[in-house]
């Protein structure tokens, strides 16, 4: 087809393919690479599509455009690239820390908890205290204790879902560069939220800016507050849903370190559902408050 | 449009690439043409291989995401090949999802040539290598194979570029390009004993 388009071609510049292979007959792969780049290549340049193209430049040039703030996917540069790495690997193991730190704080707890239906050897499992705990709570939302797993609409003021919106734009470009996953709810949500594909973006760049801006520490103590505000069975349930809504956020940030996308956010779903009963350190401290 | 032909490997301009595209950050339009003309043949390539016969119009619309965030871009030469690459199989990918279309299910021209034989000498597989025929060779690769062999020969990204592109590790990346190639040259009638048999009777 290269022959064909020289003759029809614009500017013709396309060389006969003999003088490209000619002279890496013997060089082994790289006259094959040769070969491959030279027949795929399209190098007859479409003239009206280049002009296309400088016009939106010119565009987007006098609109201000470019003066727009980079995105980390923005930054090729081997600096950038090094940076990016670090901060991937911080994150992965804050995330895999807090999860570890978790679990053990739920273990103790759950063992010292005096008032249990079955006292100290009733639920040696830490991950069964959960749903353990939902019939007594039976006065309780209902919703709030049977979704551990932290839907949104479960409580409209819990903090976790931002948490989840950031944990989600973490991992919105990997996921999309994997190209498959995009179809899940999460991903769904997210575009939705962003209000389309093409604003997820500028979106999640906002929303990064406004967490680094507002750290979370404020968060946290806005929960315990919370958390004491309320009854003591009523924060229970809420416990073990922002206990979930912290381990999915860490999910999506391991899956992030982890740069492997299809993966990490299979891993980051079960790590919403499975470990429930571990909260972070600041939820169960308020549980703690609660008592007398 | 009138300037000589170019090499064919990719690498070679990331130099003049990176100047350009400096020059445009700074809101030189003619500089922005010569990044274009420099990225334009491999990321076309890397998108027929993508989308087929809809490349042209894919590409089009990566253009003008690229024109509009080239603000956002930082890097040099090498760096701006990956970040269009980038956005150009995000744009592909968009387009897939539209049409529900398996890259590979898209048909090619009919007229693609004949296999070659495995008796076929190294010359003649070469010769009878066009592009039609090699995009079907191509797309007849694993997905993830054709994507790294399209990005580190045709686009002349690097293997950890190449890897963030994708989204992979370096490692799967640089495995998927080598047993791509392979089976390439062997599709081809490319054999290392071919090759050598060349070689030797030069």
């Amino acid at each position: 087809m290269g022959e064909r388009l020289s003759g029809g071609g614009t500017s013709g510049r396309r060389a006969h393919p003999d003088a490209v292979f000619g002279p890496r007959h013997t060089e082994g792969d790289a006259g094959l690479e040769a070969l491959i780049a030279a027949a795929v290549r399209q190098d007859v340049i479409d003239a009206e599509a280049e002009q296309r193209a400088v016009a939106a430049f010119c565009a987007a040039r006098d609109a201000g455009a470019h003066r727009a703030r980079s995105r980390r996917r923005d930054d090729w540069s081997p600096s950038g690239r090094r940076t990016r790495l670090s901060v991937r690997a911080t994150l992965s193991v804050l995330a895999a820390s807090l999860t570890l730190g978790g679990v053990a704080y739920a273990t103790i707890g759950s063992g010292a908890f005096p008032d249990g239906p079955d006292g100290r050897t009733g639920r040696p499992q830490p991950g069964t205290s959960a749903p353990d705990r939902a019939p007594e709570q039976a006065v309780t939302d209902p919703s709030a204790s049977t979704t551990p797993s932290g839907s949104p609409s479960a409580d409209p003021d819990r903090p976790a879902t931002a948490e989840d919106t950031e944990a989600h734009c973490t991992a919105y470009e990997q996921v999309r560069a994997q190209g498959r996953a995009l179809d899940a709810t999460a991903w769904r949500r997210l575009v939705s939220e962003a209000g389309g594909e093409d604003k997820v973006e500028d979106f999640c760049a906002r929303r990064t800016d406004a967490a680094t801006t507002s750290p979370r520490p404020s968060a946290g103590a806005d929960r315990s507050v919370g958390n004491a505000g309320s009854s003591q069975a009523g924060s229970g349930a809420a416990n073990a849903g922002e206990g979930a809504g912290n381990a999915e956020g860490g999910g999506g940030n391991a899956e992030e370190g982890a740069g492997n996308a299809n993966a990490g956010a299979d891993n980051g779903g079960d790590a919403g559902r499975a470990p429930t009963p571990a909260p972070s350190a600041a939820p169960t401290g308020g549980a703690g408050k609660n008592r007398p | 449009m009138g300037q000589g032909g170019k090499p064919r490997r990719a690498q070679a301009y990331d130099g003049e690439l990176g100047a350009a595209v400096t020059r445009a950050q700074q809101g030189d339009e003619a500089a922005f043409a010569v990044a274009y003309r420099i990225v334009q043949p491999g990321l076309l390539g890397y998108l027929r291989g993508l989308v087929g016969e809809d490349a042209e119009d894919v590409a089009s619309d990566a253009w003008l995401e690229i024109a509009r965030d080239l603000g956002r871009f930082q890097g040099d030469g090498a760096g701006f090949r990956g970040w269009t690459a980038t956005i150009a199989r995000h744009r592909a990918l968009d387009h897939l999802r539209r049409q529900r279309v398996r890259p590979r299910s898209a048909v090619l021209e009919a007229d693609v040539l004949e296999l070659p034989g495995p008796h076929s000498t190294h010359e003649q597989a070469l010769e009878s290598l066009s592009t039609a025929r090699a995009l079907e060779l191509v797309r007849g690769l694993p997905r993830d194979q054709a994507e790294a062999v399209l990005l580190r020969v045709v686009v002349g990204l690097d293997g950890p570029a190449a890897a963030r592109v994708l989204g992979k590790r370096p490692g799967a990346v640089r495995t998927a390009a080598h047993r791509g190639l392979k089976r390439l040259a062997r599709e081809l009638g490319v054999t290392d004993e071919a090759r050598r048999t060349l070689g030797e009777s030069k």
